[in-house]
């Protein structure tokens, strides 16, 4: 079978590259689906885990006629200012500022893509943004003494909602969220500290015994669905 | 181990896990849980460390970290405080700050040469001449001083930690155990921290009399382990309280940044030394100290002790030391009337022989002075002076003082709590503290067990209630009761002195004196000219008999004199735990990696790593430059410049936000063009450049200079709000990559891929098209930075690395090369162009770097525009100007930053100076007094070494002057 090299590329893709990983494609994205065997990867996931999911699609409507834009499109908004909410397919939309709304497939959804293709050309007063973080999942019941040591809020008892801070530095996006009973912590930040960030909080995790996983131990089903890896841009 | 006693209960030490170890070369064993102090000391060893001047043997002082008599170094680290430590297995540790070992240190001739040393000494003999202050420095550093840094030791991170709680209670002694139960169980998060290795405070030690303490420990403890929201966390120091209840906790490991919403001090108090002559001698040691040995350490202190007493805890530890089988000599107490409570007939049915108003005066030294041999007493008369003709020697090894206690109150002044010296107690005690801030148990001036109890409850229950959790409480403090516990002067002067006060300085009674008899006579100033209170100490067991020294001295309470100002940190910090893991966050493009794979050396350029040039086989780096250069000239060149800031500014008021932005106008600005754009502060200095595109009538894509993103972005929104005008405006610096393809054979590359029509008629050279290249939706600007006919991509950023790989290899039958920083500022030199931040600084306005064609003065409005104008009516002070070198120049050569030297002033500097390939003669641009300027003036360049290099004015660019090379098209051949 004859794949395509994908032409877009995680912003940490050496850094994932140089762990040896099982890949897969993901939106045309090179993405780990493993770096150790799936069994081994549910257990981090459950204790101290890291995983790189800047493949999803994300993009940004801002603007005052975005949220009447983004309603008339079906998309349920958050009431208040830094809520999110889910849809069954794990698309994710917060409200980022009043005028703002952020919004981020997972593997099975499509919300960005249909949004895309229904604001162009843009509405009077909506502004679409492309996105480009580097995302990722901070997992696991160890997952905020990790953040104890990059990030100068208390995580004890997080609530729903997403926070603009610093983590180890860098400006980032976090989300307190929940993945069945495991807590995971849903980073963003510019696609350009993507490589220094990984690195710093995967030494940590390492520190604390945790390890990065890839995207199998949370979305079983790209197991199935990828019968032969595709190979990284190298 | 011969002096370690059988099992004590509730000791601290394992038995089953002993632990070798080496001090001063000699192999010990101890056991775990032992410190380094307390496992030498059941090995017999009395010298643990000398002091600090002097190089006087020192032994166990306080074993609470309230002096640095024993002080070692391991070879990594240094200073490790012995007392503290454990000991670990396989530790080869040395005393520091000796001169051929602890034991037999050849700097204690400083001990016989101390008469020369009075206070002040330094100041007064080393102040003239000045030249030879260096000399006098290094030798200082030489003799004094602690432990040696060793500069090859491993790294190791000590990683910092942000904590958070709502109450942290301070000390888990009685006080503090109830004060942490009482917030608990009200459902706080409340965060119990504990200096010493297990919790317990006094109830670990001072327990003869008190047949509950260990039972009440007990039962405090398990009631704390048993709230879920209580956390005890031991062997941690508070360091430093700040601002808004902000708090440094040091443990072995972190720092620990915790931010809590109130604060219980429950940190008891420090006990005080008497002051008499070779009261620092091994063997001369606080009761407290003695009574760790005993009962934590399982620890005999000595044989034969003098107990030296003020207070009822003087005859706690005497009958601690004779349950330990340690012989109590005698029982000097220092007041007239004695003991009066059940302790003083408890000593008196054990057979104690106790002496009343009788003091010590003189601990008298053993062979080698290394140990107490006797100590010599005196009765005292009625203002307390010893009654020195009848003095009586008693034979001794130890001599155990207990005249009393100051406050552990750093963490209290330093949160802005006032102490007032209570008369009665003989002891400072809090006043008003700040909200949010509250003291218990013996801080507080209570000492009576079950007061300390109830006042730990209060003070509990009130941070409770002042963080909501509880109805204010109406339970009042206890009140102080029964005799004071502290002597007010347990100090005894000595015609022979080594009487000291502060152990970390070797400061005796004497220098005190003479400090205030030169003047030095407020506490701050007495402070900083004897150096009391400044060792690693912090003045915990100096600073309140310094206090008591000159209040006497001047005739005066202990409120009128007052206390030295009480900073963090309270116990020393190693650097290491303040540095902690060090963040340094860095950029990349998402090109880097592949940089890399070709070869590129990086730089920093603000906070991004760029390619400064690609190394090649066989090619030194300025020929590897120069071929980059050549690539440009002759064929095609592509740079990464994803680092340039990218702003998109849409909305109906964006072209007249722009237009107050930057000094160009826009107005007229047609979609599908950009324009070279300036911007100002509000004082007219030039603070970014960068190329705006009108993508569509109400949207721009503007890019800013590689550091300026972020503060340009800023900038912006700070004035969009101001001006409250309807624009959206979106960063998207990270968010696309970037990369600008240049040379003459650009055009034909770029057509290879993509489906935008680039020919000159339809994308003629300052436009901006938008279409697909390889394959992916791009951005093109047809900009020339470099000079050259030129094309800037952008593309989203995770596809940037593909686009670059299709442009090079469409680009591989013509030629291309990658390019770096490097060549692209001799590239743009050859075309004058300036960089901003390079070739101007934080006071550069236009008007003196030549761009009076940026601006358009006869706009309504934008910023900086009335600062021009006045500007623009005043004398210019310099001009940028570009120079050429003699094209057979081999001298020296200049350098940024190398000054303009004119009649033997400063007349400018140096911005800008490469060696031009092109030209084949070194260019540059420098700034001058504007007489300078005209072209054909020579002027002088001060290079490295002082010599004078003469540059001539040109006229610039000195490459292209009528820019044909990038507005024109050109058709060049495929390269086979």
């Amino acid at each position: 079978m004859n794949h395509q090299a994908p032409r877009r590329r995680s912003p940490i893709h050496d850094g994932l590259a140089c762990l040896n990983p099982t890949w897969t494609t993901v939106r045309d994205m090179a993405s780990v689906l493993h770096f150790q065997n799936g069994a081994a990867e549910v257990q981090l996931r459950e204790q101290l885990a890291l995983c790189d999911v800047s493949c999803f699609e994300r993009m940004s409507v801002k603007g005052p006629g975005a949220a009447r834009h983004l309603e008339d499109c079906g998309v349920p908004l958050p009431a208040t200012l830094y809520e999110y909410l889910q849809s069954d397919d794990r698309g994710l939309v917060v409200r980022v500022d009043s005028q703002e709304f952020f919004l981020e497939d997972a593997p099975e959804s499509r919300l960005v893509d249909l949004l895309k293709s229904r604001l162009e050309p843009a509405s009077p007063g909506v502004y679409p943004v492309h996105r480009q973080d580097a995302a990722f999942w901070l997992t696991g019941n160890k997952a905020t003494q990790v953040l104890a040591q990059t990030c100068g809020l208390d995580f004890q008892k997080p609530g729903p909602q997403w926070i603009f801070s610093r983590v180890a530095g860098v400006s980032c996006g976090l989300l307190p969220w929940r993945l069945e009973r495991t807590p995971v912590f849903r980073i963003w930040t510019d696609a350009s500290y993507g490589a220094y960030l990984w690195e710093e909080l995967l030494k940590i995790v390492r520190e604390q015994e945790g390890d990065a996983v890839g995207l199998g131990c949370f979305f079983p089903q790209l197991n199935s669905s990828v019968s032969h890896p595709v190979t990284s841009p190298e | 181990m011969i002096d370690r006693l059988p099992p004590q209960p509730e000791e601290w030490i394992l038995r089953d896990q002993p632990i070798r170890f080496r001090f001063e070369g000699r192999d010990y064993s101890g056991f775990a849980g032992d410190s380094i102090s307390t496992a030498l000391w059941a090995n017999g060893v009395r010298v643990l460390g000398r002091s600090f001047k002097y190089h006087r043997p020192r032994g166990i002082l306080s074993l609470a970290d309230l002096d640095c008599n024993a002080v070692a170094e391991d070879g990594h680290s240094t200073n490790i405080r012995m007392d503290q430590t454990p000991i670990a297995e396989g530790k080869q540790l040395r005393a520091v700050n000796t001169w051929g070992g602890c034991e037999r240190d050849v700097g204690q001739f400083m001990d016989w040469l101390s008469p020369f040393f009075p206070v002040g000494f330094y100041y007064k003999a080393f102040h003239t001449p000045r030249t030879l202050f260096p000399f006098y420095e290094k030798k200082m550093r030489q003799m004094a001083g602690l432990g040696r840094i060793n500069p090859a030791r491993p790294l190791t991170h000590s990683p910092k930690r942000y904590d958070f709680c709502d109450v942290l209670v301070v000390g888990s002694g009685p006080a503090g155990l109830s004060a942490a139960i009482a917030a608990a169980e009200q459902g706080l998060r409340v965060l119990l921290v504990e200096e010493q290795a297990q919790p317990g405070g006094t109830l670990c030690f001072q327990l003869s009399g008190e047949p509950e303490a260990r039972a009440l420990r007990r039962r405090l403890l398990e009631r704390a382990r048993s709230l879920v929201t209580l956390e005890i966390r031991t062997s941690t120091i508070v360091a430093g309280y700040y601002a808004d209840h902000w708090v440094a906790l040091i443990d072995a490991v972190r720092l620990t940044k915790l931010r809590t919403r109130a604060v219980v001090v429950a940190t008891g108090c420090h006990e005080q030394p008497a002051v008499f002559r070779n009261n620092d001698l091994p063997g001369v040691m606080l009761a407290s100290a003695a009574q760790r040995l005993v009962h934590q350490f399982a620890v005999r202190p000595c044989r034969a002790a003098v107990v030296l007493a003020a207070n009822s805890e003087g005859y706690r530890a005497a009958l601690d030391l004779v349950e330990a089988g340690t012989k109590v000599t005698l029982i000097a107490d220092l007041r007239s009337e004695g003991e009066r409570t059940p302790l003083g007939q408890k000593a008196e049915q054990a057979g104690l022989p106790i002496r009343s108003g009788y003091g010590v005066y003189e601990a008298v030294p053993g062979r080698g002075g290394r140990n107490v041999q006797a100590a010599i007493l005196c009765p005292l008369a009625g203002d307390g002076a010893p009654r020195i003709r009848d003095s009586s020697q008693v034979a001794c090894d130890a001599i155990v003082m207990s005249v009393g206690w100051a406050p552990a109150d750093a963490i209290l002044r330093q949160g802005g709590v006032r102490m007032a010296h209570d008369g009665t107690l003989e002891q400072l005690v809090p006043t008003e503290a700040p909200d949010g801030l509250f003291a218990a148990g013996r801080v507080n001036g209570i000492y009576a067990l079950e007061d300390q109890l109830a006042d730990g409850r209060r003070a509990g229950m009130e941070a409770a209630a002042f963080l909501g959790a509880h109805a204010p409480d109406t339970a009042s403090r206890p009140q102080r009761r029964g005799p004071s516990p502290n002597h007010p002067f347990p100090i005894f002067s000595h015609p022979r002195g080594k009487n000291f006060v502060d152990f970390d300085e070797d400061l005796q009674l004497k220098d005190f004196k003479h400090a205030v008899q030169e003047g030095f006579d407020s506490i701050e100033l007495l402070k900083r000219y004897s150096t009391f209170g400044m060792g690693p100490s912090q003045g915990k067991h100096s600073n309140l008999n310094a206090v008591r020294i000159l209040a006497r001295l001047r005739g005066e309470n202990l409120n009128s004199t007052g206390v030295t100002t009480a900073r963090p940190f309270t116990s020393p910090v190693s650097l290491g735990h303040l540095a902690g893991r060090i963040f340094s966050p860095h950029r990349q493009t998402p090109m880097h990696s592949e940089h890399q794979r070709l070869g590129a050396r990086f730089m920093h350029v603000g906070n991004w790593l760029r390619p400064e040039y690609y190394a090649r086989r066989d090619f030194s780096r300025e020929e590897a430059i120069r071929t980059e250069v050549k690539a440009v000239r002759e064929r095609a060149g592509l740079i990464d410049v994803g680092t340039l800031g990218k702003i998109e500014i849409n909305g109906p008021d964006a072209a007249e936000f722009i237009e107050r932005m930057y000094t160009a106008r826009f107005a007229k600005l047609k979609v599908g063009a950009t324009r070279y754009v300036l911007m100002c502060d509000e004082s007219g200095v030039i603070i970014d450049d960068g190329v705006a595109a009108r993508l569509a009538p109400n949207r721009f894509y503007v890019t800013t200079t590689t550091s300026g993103s972020d503060s340009v972005t800023r900038e912006m929104k700070r004035w969009a709000i101001v001006w409250g005008l309807q624009v959206v405006l979106v960063n998207m610096t990270g968010a696309y990559a970037a990369m600008n393809l240049a040379g003459p054979v650009s055009r034909q590359v770029l057509e290879k891929q993509t489906d935008i029509d680039l020919s000159a008629g339809q994308f003629p050279y300052l436009g901006v098209r938008e279409g697909m290249v390889a394959g992916i939706p791009a951005r093109l600007l047809r900009v020339g930075f470099v000079g050259e006919l030129g094309y800037e991509i952008h593309v989203r950023a995770d596809s940037g690395l593909w686009v670059w790989n299709q442009i090079m290899e469409a680009g591989r039958s013509y030629g291309i090369q990658p390019f770096g920083v490097e060549a692209q500022r001799i590239l743009r030199l050859e075309k004058s162009h300036v960089i901003i931040g390079q070739d101007s600084d934080g006071l550069t306005h236009p008007l003196e770097v030549g761009m009076e064609w940026a601006l358009k003065m006869d706009k309504s409005f934008f910023v900086g525009q009335r600062s021009l104008e006045i500007l623009g009516k005043k004398p210019l002070e310099r001009q940028l100007v570009g120079f050429t070198l003699p094209a057979d120049f081999g001298g020296p050569f200049p350098k940024e930053c190398h000054l303009v030297i004119d009649g033997g002033e400063i007349a400018g500097r140096v911005t800008s100076v490469v060696f031009s390939p092109t030209l084949e003669r070194t260019i540059g641009l420098a700034y001058v007094k504007p007489r300078q300027r005209q072209v054909g003036n020579r002027f002088w360049i001060r290079v490295d070494g002082g010599a004078l290099v003469e540059a001539t004015v040109v006229k610039t660019p000195f490459y292209d002057p009528d820019s044909l090379r990038q507005t024109q098209s050109s058709v060049l051949q495929e390269v086979s």
